[in-house]
């Protein structure tokens, strides 16, 4: 128990921001994604023992978190849909020293990713957590090369909704 | 285009988790735990203890041996399907996930569906059976009336689970059409 306890926490340590952020990138809101992030590192805990060392640990997260969104999204469409536009104030930055600039255009890049397809999501966050495209073809379980064309495809549309945020 | 996704990159890490007290998380996790292990082994006495009795008490004629031999049939064709397939959150690619889960939904739907629709037949005939071997001494007359009780059983059980399978639809479909429309995406 001391083990999975330290094991456990070292996971938390380590992986905690990126968790986060691809929490916030799907569901778009602070309120959903400190939910999600619980019940994913619930999932984490409980599942800690089956944890295959050969595996990497980067994968066997983000394979956890994704699955966990999927599912989370699919028990909560009804509740999205009515609540699509993402509440600026719930989402915050932790450094106080970031010029506001930045923080208003984090806001927007989180409120577009968030509106984008569930997969293309899960993708562009990977891509941004700067996984390489081997890493997200095995993370999402499509072929590499499908992975580049969705990525290009999610750049351009992610481009257009951020120019349409900037008018 | 590539200038883009550095600038997103670089906003996108800017954003941190709170700070969660992971003492206080892995305290509550670990309670958690050892409810559930309790859980566990108190319905596996319990089970134990009423199997133990159910056999060395009531089965004092072919007909209680019979009805309790059905009952814990019910039980088991209800028990089985709730603990098998269920989707690997954490070996699972996304896209495999997501098809073993529609998968998983279906079939849990089968649940309420058929399996309890099974149970439902089996308890009402157990008790038919255990009611030839405790009542056979009575009159006709009120045979027949403890038999026709059982229809009446039979009537309200099977309302009641139409109803929960009606609210069993409402909660899962569209479940299955959202991880449809998912998985579906290009």
């Amino acid at each position: 128990m001391i083990d999975k306890k330290k094991i456990f926490k070292n996971i938390y340590k380590n992986s905690k921001d990126k968790v986060f952020r691809l929490c916030l990138g799907f569901t778009g809101n602070k309120m959903d994604a400190d939910d999600l992030f619980q019940e994913i590192f619930i999932k984490v805990w409980n599942n800690l023992e089956s944890f295959r060392k050969e595996s990497s640990i980067n994968t066997w997260i983000y394979r956890i978190a994704s699955n966990t969104a999927i599912v989370f999204v699919s028990k909560r469409a009804k509740l999205l849909n009515k609540k699509n536009s993402l509440d600026l104030e719930n989402i915050k930055l932790t450094d106080e020293n970031t010029p506001i600039y930045s923080d208003k255009k984090m806001i927007q890049l989180y409120k577009a990713i968030s509106t984008l397809k569930e997969k293309d999501r899960i993708i562009i966050s990977l891509l941004l957590e700067k996984n390489t495209y081997a890493e997200i073809a095995e993370i999402i379980g499509i072929k590499i090369s499908n992975v580049g064309v969705r990525i290009n495809r999610i750049k351009k549309t992610l481009t257009k909704k951020m120019n349409s945020y900037g008018e | 285009m590539e200038n883009n996704i550095n600038e997103w990159t670089e906003l996108w890490s800017q954003q941190k988790a709170d700070n969660l007290d992971v003492d206080l998380l892995t305290k509550q996790l670990t309670k958690l735990d050892r409810i559930t292990t309790f859980q566990k082994l108190f319905f596996l006495l319990v089970t134990i203890f009423s199997m133990y009795s159910m056999l060395t008490h009531l089965s004092k004629n072919i007909f209680n041996t019979t009805a309790i031999i059905l009952i814990l049939l019910g039980f088991l064709i209800i028990l089985v399907p709730l603990f098998e397939n269920k989707p690997n959150f954490k070996i699972e690619s996304t896209n495999q996930f997501i098809e073993n889960q529609i998968k998983y939904l279906k079939k849990k739907l089968l649940i309420p569906k058929v399996y309890i629709l099974i149970f439902i037949i089996l308890f009402v005939l157990a008790l038919n059976i255990a009611f030839l071997g405790a009542f056979s001494e009575l009159r006709n007359s009120t045979r027949i009336f403890f038999h026709f009780s059982t229809f009446i059983l039979f009537i309200i059980l099977f309302v009641a689970r139409n109803k929960g399978v009606k609210n069993y639809q409402k909660k899962i479909f569209p479940l299955i059409e959202k991880l449809k429309q998912i998985k579906n995406q290009e």
